[in-house]
Formats: structure tokens, C-alpha cells, sequence
């Protein structure tokens, strides 16, 4: 078995490629480079993609930024507004009991100050001390 | 390297190889350039002269073997050799053609292990790895192409080839 080796290594020894193989190969480049994708082609066209998905990433989240401070600003008015009705109110209802205590004390007063109409003596005057 | 000196440089092995697996010149010529335009295509990737003739091994070996398995565009034998590319005369032209004949009636595998082994001469662990198949596969299959052929020759021949070559 062993002796058929060096048979068959000149049966199949390489053979010469038919007249003008190389010229048929390189006539066939500029075709086939049409029909293949270019690498850098590729790569530009990766690149363009990749920046404009970044760029419209970088666009919602800007969005994104701006509604929430406007949101935060006017959660800040609205606080505001807040706060300074809730004074407003509590100012009023400070001032409206001053008034009604004020207008309750000076009755008082003025009941105080009258003078009983069926009793000589004013009420207020204390009573001669006796004398010992 | 320039590209059109790898073709100049590789293309007597790449049509060698596809010419021995497929026996027709015309296919033989298709798929060969088809290889290297493949190759201009993938030329990034080859890192070294190495590289360069393995991947060019490699890719004609699974074309043809691609090609040997579809039964509609298996090619027929050549019932004569007269388009056979001018080849340097041979010692024996007529023995060479029997066993010429004898490989292309292997089995796809068989075909192309006998093929990378002896017009390469490649070891059966190279081809393994060509033709991603297990070593020992690749072992069995040479071993049994090479009885086989062995058989049919010394059947054609008559028992004075066997005896004369032993």
C-alpha cells in the first residue's frame, strides 16, 4: 500500500493553471468589489449610524431635562403660592380674633365704666371704711 | 504583497486542488477564481503567507466538497483528458491517468484526503484540521481509499501491477 504513495504524488502533482487564469482573476476585481460592501464604506456607515443614535439619545434626554425643570419650577410657584396664601389666611384669622378679643374686651370696659342707673352708689367705689 | 502576485504565486495550487477533486477544467477554473476573489474580498484578515495558503486550501477543499455533494452539479468524468491543462509528460501518462481516474471515483472525503495528502502533501493531522474532520477519520478514510484503489488497480491491471509494484 505504502508503494502507491509515490504514485499517486506524481498523478496528483500540482498543475499549471490554464493560459491567462490571472488576468480572467484580476478583470473579475472591479465586479466584485462592486458587489461586495466596502470595508471602510462599512465603517463610515457604522459610524454615521452609532453618531446619530447618539445624538437623538442626547436629544430625548435634553428633552427629557428641560420638562422636568419646568416641571420643578412650577411645583416651586406652586408652593410659593401656597405658602403665601396659607399666610395671607392665617394673618386674617389672627387679625379677625385680635378684633373680636379687642371688641369683647372694650364692651367689658364700657360695661364697666357705665353707671347703674337704680343704685346710688357707683358699683366700682369701695364703701367708706369705718371709722374706729 | 501585491494581490496579483498571490494569484500568479497560488494559482497553479488552487486550480491543481480544485481540478484533482472536481476532473473538469471548467469547473475547475470556477471555482478557483471564485477562491480568490473571495480572497480580495477577506484579504484583511489573512495575517501571513501561512495563513494565506490555508485559508486558499481550505476554501477550495469546502467548495468542492460542496460541490461533489449536490448529485445535480456533480461533474462528469472527462471521458478524455484533451482538456486537461499542458502538464509536464509524465514517466507513465497512462498509469497516472488510471490512478487520476481511480481518485475521482472516491467518495467526496476520500477524494479530497487523498488529494490534500499527496498533491500537497499534507499530514493527516493538516487535513483534519482543513477539512474539520477527526484525525482519526481522516486516518480511516485514507487508509481505505488507498486499499480500495489498490484493489481496482490490481483488478484492471491484472495481478503483475500489484506484483511488479510489490
Amino acid at each position: 500500500m505504502v508503494l502507491l504513495e509515490p504514485d499517486l504524488k506524481r498523478a496528483l502533482r500540482r498543475q499549471p493553471a490554464p493560459a491567462g487564469f490571472a488576468e480572467r482573476v484580476l478583470s473579475r476585481l472591479p465586479v466584485a468589489e462592486r458587489q461586495a460592501p466596502q470595508p471602510h464604506l462599512f465603517r463610515l456607515r457604522l459610524v454615521w449610524s452609532l453618531a446619530g443614535a447618539l445624538l437623538l439619545c442626547v436629544g430625548f434626554f435634553a428633552n427629557q431635562s428641560r420638562i422636568e425643570r419646568r416641571n420643578e419650577t412650577a411645583r416651586q410657584q406652586l408652593v410659593e403660592t401656597l405658602t403665601l396664601a396659607g399666610r395671607q389666611i392665617v394673618r386674617a384669622e389672627a387679625k379677625a380674633f385680635t378684633g373680636s378679643a379687642w371688641a369683647r374686651m372694650k364692651e367689658r370696659v364700657e360695661q364697666i365704666e357705665t353707671p347703674a342707673s337704680d343704685n346710688d352708689e357707683p358699683m366700682h367705689s369701695p364703701a367708706p371704711r369705718p371709722r374706729i | 504583497m501585491d494581490f496579483t502576485e498571490i494569484v500568479r504565486e497560488h494559482q497553479s495550487m488552487v486550480f491543481s486542488l480544485a481540478y484533482h477533486m472536481l476532473r473538469n477544467s471548467a469547473s475547475a477554473e470556477d471555482v478557483a477564481q471564485e477562491a480568490f476573489l473571495r480572497l480580495y474580498q477577506d484579504r484583511a484578515q489573512i495575517v501571513s503567507d501561512q495563513h494565506l495558503v490555508h485559508w486558499l486550501r481550505r476554501t477550495v477543499s469546502h467548495r468542492c466538497l460542496d460541490i461533489l455533494r449536490r448529485p445535480i452539479n456533480r461533474p462528469h468524468l472527462d471521458v478524455s483528458e484533451l482538456d486537461l491543462p499542458a502538464e509536464p509528460m509524465s514517466a507513465d501518462p497512462f498509469a497516472d491517468r488510471m490512478l487520476r481516474r481511480l481518485v475521482s471515483a472516491l467518495s467526496p472525503t476520500a477524494r479530497a484526503v487523498i488529494v490534500l495528502r499527496y498533491q500537497e502533501d499534507l499530514e493527516p493531522r493538516e487535513i483534519a484540521e482543513l477539512l474539520d474532520l477527526p484525525l482519526a477519520t481522516v486516518k480511516s478514510r485514507l487508509q481505505r481509499a488507498l486499499a480500495l484503489m489498490r484493489a481496482k488497480l490490481t483488478q484492471q491491471e491484472g495481478p503483475l501491477y500489484g506484483a511488479a509494484r510489490a
